[in-house]
Parts: structure tokens; C-alpha cells; sequence
């Protein structure tokens, strides 16, 4: 994948492990993307499928001592982390790439007020003084949509609705401006209005700061509405990538299809019963796979696909996809 | 809302009955009326309660009082504290203290009858003895001949008198001559017990619970699970051949100079540090796996930071709530320590009195008893409190 200048963030060929009793289990096998400055980049999939396990990957921030990356490279600006010490991933992490997590009910600490884990972040990484740190974190907060700032900075967690925990959580996470953003389902735990707000407020700060963010989502919609660029995960692979309106329009992936036809339509009539994907992702602890690891799921299935792995392609400038069905022959969706 | 007035109703009716039938009428009636009285506080509006509250504490800074500084100096500063409590206490202390005098006076009723209930009294010898003699002893000692005249006598001593009675055994002492003596001696005993199974515990349950499954693991759960297998008189006899005999380091036995509480109280933490062991790698390990420890690593804090800072409350918690019941353990059964070691404290008073039928002295004991647990249950609350903000409304 070429760099260039406003390329933030260079994943490449990364290959994530666990090594349990009953053996080693591959989470993420090969996964190659990148970021660039003030673009979203989505990355989909269902459950259990690598989206976390890539980002915390990234931070090196994999459960010890079972996960360790086996292969690849992340680079930050140019800059390698992949093997760095713990002591210089500490000054990468919340500073550069910052993240924000899936549920704000448990991602804060209940037992800190938020003014003490506000603080502590530019105390850590900016060096402000205790006053200036306060006076940084308020003014953030307030850049959130969070009213009365100054006061609301000293109370606890619960004390704030789901979805002001989360603006409280992405301030958190621009303490320090960083480059990257890394947001793992950040409205999955929120209702449906506030979605729309948090996602709003993602956008206007991107546009804001220009920093690239990475939002990890099983929600097409949310995709359709933010990414420049959509990644789609299976299996711990990518299987598909492209610029959102392309694979809207036409995905070359059958998974893909697939995802695109069980988002329910407000066209469709109302009896009809949902789509859905027969069968469930391959436990990836009974791998390694011999042929495509979504072929005992795929609609379009031929011999071929039990050869052996797809290889990831680029079909055109920036798209890419992994699957044995060469383009013309693949079905499209009714 | 009917319908649990019936269940509760007909539930209180069968209680009521069995009572009757089998300890007596008159106490079953004086039972339901104080579980009536306290239960009754959870309806009271906050001025009543706050009234309530401070005339109770006043009735128990009495009694307290009186016997140290006298009767009328007693009434005076018990008067001016109640009035001071009932103007700035807050109502949920109010609540407390209304359940606690309450409780305590059920505490002497029930504990009254169940002595009376069982077979034989304080002047029951081998040798017979003449009907008037037995008379003439239970009028000096106040022995009355139902529980509820008992309780109603040594109600009297205690609010009146500001005595806690004669003790049957010990000839010519009062209760307070010998518990007093013996107290200070518990609650230093105690209180080194609980402090020594909180340091020991944390250190060996948080080590263990950081590092699942490794050799600080095992070892710290290996030394804990002899902590609560070993009966505290084997753990004690270890302690003396080692340090007192082997060594000679440490007083055998005795009480008076520092040396003589250390062995003891290492002896009495020793299962509640086990324990506290296990609770607290427990809530390590559970609170390691939060998600809001991984928010903590993701901004990039040091490990040392996101243990002490951000893991180490919510990992002690569960060891603060077992702090109550631990406390409670530690004073109550220090009884086969103090043999062992010799030390003058409660333990041996709380089982001679019992086996002794030594009513006073039982009755005296078990309230000394109460106030302390019921003391330590009100600072573990308020530890909890202090520990987890989401705990502070409710209190």
C-alpha cells in the first residue's frame, strides 16, 4: 500500500495471536489498511470477526500474556510500534491514538470523578500544571455539548446519562489532539437518538482537527452516514475494502452482499422476514482453514473456494477484495 | 400491598403463637412490641426521626455515662450531646442510631430468655441446699424467677443505677469491675488482629490476584488455605515453639509489655487474613478484566498507575464489606487465644459466664460485644461509602 505524506496511521499484513491451553488461536491474519489525515475509515463485520482485536492490536494493548502479534507492521506517521518498549507505546497511546470504547457505562471508572481522569491524561502527556490541566479538560468538555462544564467536571461517572458518558469519553480521548481516533462501536450501547448525536459530534470534530478516525461498527447505516473508506472484516481477514459509495453500489464480495441485504429497508413490505446470513462465523480456534473461511456460509459457493485462501486483490485504484468468483460472474444482489 | 400485609400479618401471628406457647405470653408480647418499634422507624418522617434518634442516644449516653462520671454530670453532657446530635446529625445517622439502642435492648430481652430457657441457675450445686438459702441468694444477687422480671431488674440497674449487677461466681464484684479491666486488653488484642489480617491479606490476595495462575499466585493461595484449614490453638502452638522456645524472641504467655501481644494477635488474624486473601485476589482479578482498566492502559498510564489509581479500590471492596463480619469473629473468639496465651482479655468472661450461668456477667459481655460490632459495621459502611460513590446516596 503506498504512503504518502498525509498518511497517519499504516497497518500492514498484521497477524494477531492468542496462545491458549488448547492451542493457538489466529484472531487476526493479514490485515493491511491505512489511514489518512481527516478521513473515517469503517471497518465491519459481525461479532467475534477481529475489529477489536486489530485496534488493540494497534495501541499494543492485547490481554497479557495470551495475545501477541506474530507478524506485521503498524507504523504511525512512518513511525514503527510494532516491538516497541511498553515505556514508548505509553507515549503513543492517548497521546497520538486515543480511544473510545463500545459501552461509557463501564468504559469510565466509577469510582474517580471525571475532573481526576480527565486530569490525569494532560498531566501525564501535555505536563500542564494541575490548574491549567482543569482549565484544558472543562473546555473540552464543553466542546463535547456538555452544559455547565465547570461544575459537572466534579461529579462521577454515574452521574451522567449514557450518552453524556460518551461525549464525556471522546473528550477524554482529544485531551491531548491526537492524530488518531479509534472509536471500537461507540454508539452501540446508546439509543437511537443519541447515536445520531454522538456520530454528528465525531464528524464536526474531524473536520475540526483534520485527525483521522477509525470506527469500528457492525451498523451499516452508521457506515453509509460517516466512513470515507469501509474495511469488511470475516474471519479475522479482510474480505473486502473500498470507498463507502462503491461498495454500496456494487460489492464484490458475496459476504458483503450478504451484510448489505440483511440491513432491513423501509421499502420492503412488512411481512417479508429479514435476510439473514445462514449459519454462524468459523470458530477460529478450530483453524487453520484450507479453502475461503466464509465458503460453508456463501450462497455462491463452487469447488474452487475450497482450494485453498483467496488471495486479497485489487480489482481497481483503492478497492480490493478477497474471493475466487471472479467479477463477472458474480451474482448480484436481487 | 394487601396481600403482603397478610403474609406479613399471619407470618407475625404463627411467630406470635409459637412464642406464647413455648417462652410465655408476656415475653412474646414485649418481643413483637420492640421488632414493632423498630421496624416502625422506616415510616417516620425526617423531624420525628431526628427526635427519636437523639432521645435514644441520650437514654445510651446515660446509662454509659453515669457509671464513669455520675449520675447528675451524666444526664448533663448526655443531654447537651442528644441536643447537638439532633441539631446537626443528619437523618440517616438519626436512622442508625434509632435501630442501634433499640436493637441493643432487644439484644438483653432475648438473651434473657434464652438463659432462663435452658435447664439449671446460677445456684445449682452438687451439695443440697435449703429453700430460704436459695431465696436469700437470688434476692442479693437480683435473680429474679421469670425472664421478663429479670429483664425488667436489669433494665433498672442499668438506666437507674448505672450498673451492669452483681456477679453470681465472682464474689463481691460488680460486672463492670471485671469486664472493665479486660476490655482494653480485647480491643487492643483486636484491633492489632484486624489490622495484621488486613495488611497480611491485601498484600498476599493482591499480589496473587495481578498475576492469575503464576507462582505469586499459588504460593500466596497455598499460605491461605493453611490460614483457613489450621485451627488457630495448632497455628498458636507453631508460633510459641518457634519464636518463644526455638528462638526466644517472644513472651510465652502473659500480658504487660508489647512482646506479649504480638504472638496472640498474629495467632487470631491468621484464618481472617486467608480470608481476606482470597477476597481480595478475587476483586483483583475481576476488577483487572473491567473495561475501565483498559480505558486506563488506552491513555497511556503506567501499569503501576492503573493498579494503584484506578484497580485498587473496586479490588478491595468485597474485603471491606467481610471487614463487619471478620471484626465480629475476631472479638467474640478470641476465647481459645486468650487460654492459650494467658491474656486477661473478654473471651474467657463471655465463656465462664456462660457455661457458669453467670447471668450478669453474660448479659454484661454480650453487650460490650454489640457495641463494638455494631461500631465497626457503622465505619465499614461509611468506608464504603468513602470507596464507591455510587454507595453515598443510599447511605
Amino acid at each position: 500500500m503506498s504512503s504518502t505524506a498525509d498518511t497517519l496511521l499504516q497497518v500492514d499484513g498484521l497477524r494477531t495471536q492468542f496462545v491458549l491451553d488448547e492451542g493457538t488461536v489466529t484472531a487476526v491474519d493479514g490485515v493491511t489498511f491505512d489511514v489518512k489525515k481527516g478521513e473515517i475509515v469503517g471497518i465491519v463485520g459481525e461479532s467475534g470477526c477481529g475489529k477489536s482485536v486489530t485496534n488493540l492490536s494497534v495501541l499494543g494493548l492485547l490481554p497479557k500474556p495470551q495475545g501477541r502479534i506474530a507478524n506485521g507492521s503498524v507504523k504511525f506517521e512512518g513511525r514503527e510500534l510494532v516491538g516497541l518498549s511498553e515505556n514508548e507505546l505509553r507515549k503513543v497511546r492517548g497521546n497520538n491514538i486515543a480511544m473510545i470504547f463500545q459501552d461509557p457505562m463501564t468504559s469510565l471508572n466509577p469510582y474517580l470523578t471525571v475532573e481526576e481522569q480527565l486530569v490525569e491524561v494532560v498531566e501525564l502527556h501535555l505536563g500542564m500544571s494541575r490548574k491549567d490541566a482543569v482549565a484544558h479538560a472543562v473546555k473540552l468538555l464543553h466542546r463535547v455539548g456538555i452544559s455547565d462544564a465547570a461544575n459537572r467536571i466534579k461529579s462521577y461517572p454515574h452521574e451522567f446519562s449514557g450518552g453524556m458518558r460518551q461525549r464525556v469519553m471522546i473528550a477524554m480521548a482529544l485531551l491531548c489532539d491526537p492524530e488518531v481516533l479509534i472509536a471500537d462501536e461507540p454508539t452501540t450501547a446508546l439509543d437511537v437518538t443519541i447515536q445520531a448525536q454522538i456520530l454528528e459530534l465525531l464528524k464536526e470534530l474531524r473536520d475540526e482537527r483534520g485527525m483521522g478516525i477509525i470506527l469500528i461498527t457492525h451498523d451499516l447505516g452508521v457506515v453509509a452516514g460517516m466512513c470515507d473508506r469501509v474495511i469488511v472484516m470475516y474471519a479475522g481477514r479482510i474480505v473486502e475494502q473500498a470507498p463507502t459509495h462503491e461498495l454500496y453500489a456494487s460489492p464484490q464480495h458475496p459476504y458483503t452482499q450478504a451484510l448489505l441485504k440483511s440491513v432491513p429497508r423501509l421499502d420492503e413490505a412488512m411481512h417479508e422476514h429479514l435476510f439473514s446470513i445462514e449459519g454462524l462465523p468459523p470458530r477460529l480456534d478450530k483453524g487453520p482453514f484450507t479453502g475461503c473461511t466464509f465458503a460453508p456460509r456463501c450462497p455462491q459457493v463452487r469447488d474452487a473456494c475450497h482450494q485453498g485462501e483467496p488471495a486479497l486483490e485489487e480489482t481497481s485504484p483503492g478497492r480490493h477484495r478477497r474471493c475466487v468468483v471472479p467479477l463477472g460472474e458474480l451474482e448480484t444482489l436481487a | 400491598m394487601r396481600g403482603a400485609v397478610i403474609v406479613v400479618g399471619s407470618i407475625g401471628a404463627v411467630f406470635f403463637l409459637a412464642m406464647g406457647l413455648t417462652v410465655g405470653l408476656w415475653e412474646a408480647l414485649v418481643l413483637l412490641i420492640g421488632v414493632a418499634f423498630i421496624s416502625s422507624m422506616l415510616w417516620y418522617p425526617p423531624h420525628v426521626m431526628r427526635i427519636v434518634g437523639a432521645a435514644l442516644l441520650a437514654v445510651f449516653l446515660f446509662a454509659f455515662l453515669q457509671t464513669i462520671a455520675g449520675t447528675v454530670p451524666g444526664a448533663v453532657i448526655a443531654i447537651v450531646l442528644a441536643v447537638l446530635a439532633w441539631r446537626f446529625l443528619p437523618v440517616r445517622v438519626h436512622r442508625r442510631v434509632g435501630f442501634m439502642v433499640p436493637s441493643m435492648v432487644m439484644l438483653i430481652f432475648v438473651t434473657t430468655i434464652l438463659m432462663y430457657m435452658a435447664p439449671g441457675s446460677p445456684f445449682a450445686q452438687e451439695k443440697q441446699t435449703t429453700q430460704q438459702a436459695l431465696e436469700a441468694q437470688a434476692k442479693k444477687f437480683k435473680v429474679e424467677k421469670t425472664a421478663l422480671a429479670f429483664f425488667g431488674t436489669y433494665m433498672k440497674g442499668l438506666l437507674a443505677d448505672g450498673t451492669m449487677g452483681l456477679s453470681v461466681k465472682v464474689q463481691g464484684r460488680t460486672v463492670e469491675q471485671l469486664l472493665m479491666p479486660a476490655l482494653p486488653v480485647s480491643m487492643s488484642l483486636g484491633l492489632l488482629a484486624l489490622v495484621i489480617a488486613c495488611f497480611l491479606g491485601l498484600v498476599l490476595g493482591i499480589r496473587a490476584g495481578l498475576k492469575p495462575n503464576s507462582f505469586a499466585d499459588y504460593s500466596s493461595m497455598g499460605v491461605a488455605m493453611i490460614g483457613i484449614s489450621l485451627p488457630n490453638f495448632v497455628i498458636g502452638a507453631i508460633l510459641l515453639v518457634i519464636f518463644s522456645y526455638s528462638f526466644q524472641l517472644l513472651p510465652v504467655a502473659g500480658w504487660g509489655t508489647y512482646g506479649h501481644l504480638i504472638l496472640p494477635a498474629i495467632t487470631l488474624a491468621l484464618p481472617y487474613a486467608a480470608y481476606i486473601a482470597r477476597l481480595a485476589r478475587n476483586g483483583t482479578i475481576e476488577v483487572m478484566q473491567q473495561d475501565f482498566v483498559r480505558t486506563a492502559r488506552a491513555k497511556g498510564l503506567s501499569e503501576q498507575t492503573v493498579i494503584v489509581k484506578h484497580a485498587l479500590k473496586g479490588a478491595i471492596l468485597p474485603v471491606v464489606s467481610f471487614l463487619g463480619p471478620a471484626t465480629a469473629g475476631i472479638f467474640t473468639g478470641s476465647f481459645v487465644v486468650e487460654k492459650l496465651f494467658a491474656v486477661p482479655g473478654m473471651g474467657q468472661w463471655f465463656v465462664t459466664g456462660a457455661l457458669g450461668r453467670d447471668y450478669s456477667v453474660v448479659l454484661g459481655t454480650a453487650i460490650i460485644y454489640f457495641t463494638i460490632i455494631t461500631l465497626f459495621n457503622l465505619l465499614v459502611d461509611f468506608a464504603y461509602a468513602w470507596l464507591d460513590p455510587r454507595v453515598r446516596e443510599e447511605l
